[in-house]
């Protein structure tokens, strides 16, 4: 009898163990992520804008018909880069996802505070060798840390009118995430 | 805030008005501020939503910014939409 209570339990104990490990291993064994998606359309460090969902064609699934959006596709093994994305005169919002599309960090217009978005994303071993008082007389220079050395960062800007869409577009291309190290070169 | 309609595969619904959804700022409100949504595949007056005559969608609600928690359990929580079912065909 205690022989049969000790293998149910050693089963119900190794199913247990397998299926959370299938669990916390499935996103990264994933072949169409968000990142995949985008991959063939989107080129390294550089801001594209995705076109509007439609019944026919979205790059993704549950796309907001309301939102603008954009996606920058960073690689930050050559150095941090910089983040600058125009408000535009509805909600708009940057949100940054680690390789395997984990949202780390996110900011909107209000929080902000400013007519453009500006901040500069690097990885932790980098944001160490940032110079201490280039940190101090850039007092409200946001920086980000990234988890991951790649990554998606979304810019999306809402529409809350059709009328509104071109403006919202706009905002978003207009928005720039490029490497840093050409202009840190020329200010030394 | 907007309001969108999907497939459970998470795609938009083809329709003849091109409305996949509204936003707080679309909306068509009664004169004490609350509005009411019509999901249905024929027209509708007022704010329709278009089904395109599938059987199983999502509706999906989503708050942007908002200066109110929703589910923060703080006794102030906002007033979430009511779903209810008006007549089968």
């Amino acid at each position: 009898m205690i022989r049969w209570v000790l293998l149910l339990l050693g089963g119900a104990l190794l199913g247990g163990v397998v299926h959370l490990a299938t669990v916390i291993i499935l996103p990264r064994t994933a072949t169409q992520d968000a990142y995949a998606r985008l991959t063939p359309i989107a080129p390294v460090n550089t801001v594209v804008a995705l076109p509007i969902p439609s019944p026919e064609k979205a790059i993704m699934p549950f796309m907001d018909p309301a939102f603008a959006s954009a996606v920058c596709r960073y690689d930050l093994s050559e150095g941090p880069l910089k983040l600058t994305v125009p408000v535009s005169p509805a909600y708009t919002s940057v949100s940054f996802y680690t390789r395997y599309d984990v949202a780390y960090y996110a900011i909107n217009d209000r929080a902000a505070g400013r007519r453009v978005i500006e901040l500069d994303l690097m990885t932790a071993a980098q944001h160490e060798q940032v110079p201490e008082d280039e940190e101090i007389t850039a007092a409200d220079r946001l920086i980000v840390e990234s988890p991951t050395p790649t990554g998606l960062i979304a810019i999306r800007a809402m529409a809350p009118e059709p009328g509104l869409m071109p403006a919202a577009q706009g905002a978003v291309a207009a928005s720039r995430c490029m490497r840093q190290t050409e202009s840190a070169r020329t200010r030394k | 805030m907007d309001v969108t309609l999907y497939n459970n595969d998470g795609d938009l619904i083809a329709n003849s008005i091109n409305r996949y959804g509204f936003t707080s700022e679309e909306i068509v409100r009664r004169a004490d501020g609350n509005f009411e949504i019509v999901v249905a595949p024929r027209a509708n007056p007022g704010n329709w939503l278009p089904t395109g005559g599938i059987e199983r969608y999502q509706l999906v609600l989503r708050l942007y910014d908002t200066a109110v928690g929703v589910s923060t359990k703080a006794g102030r929580e906002v007033p979430m939409p009511a779903v209810s079912t008006r007549s089968c065909p």
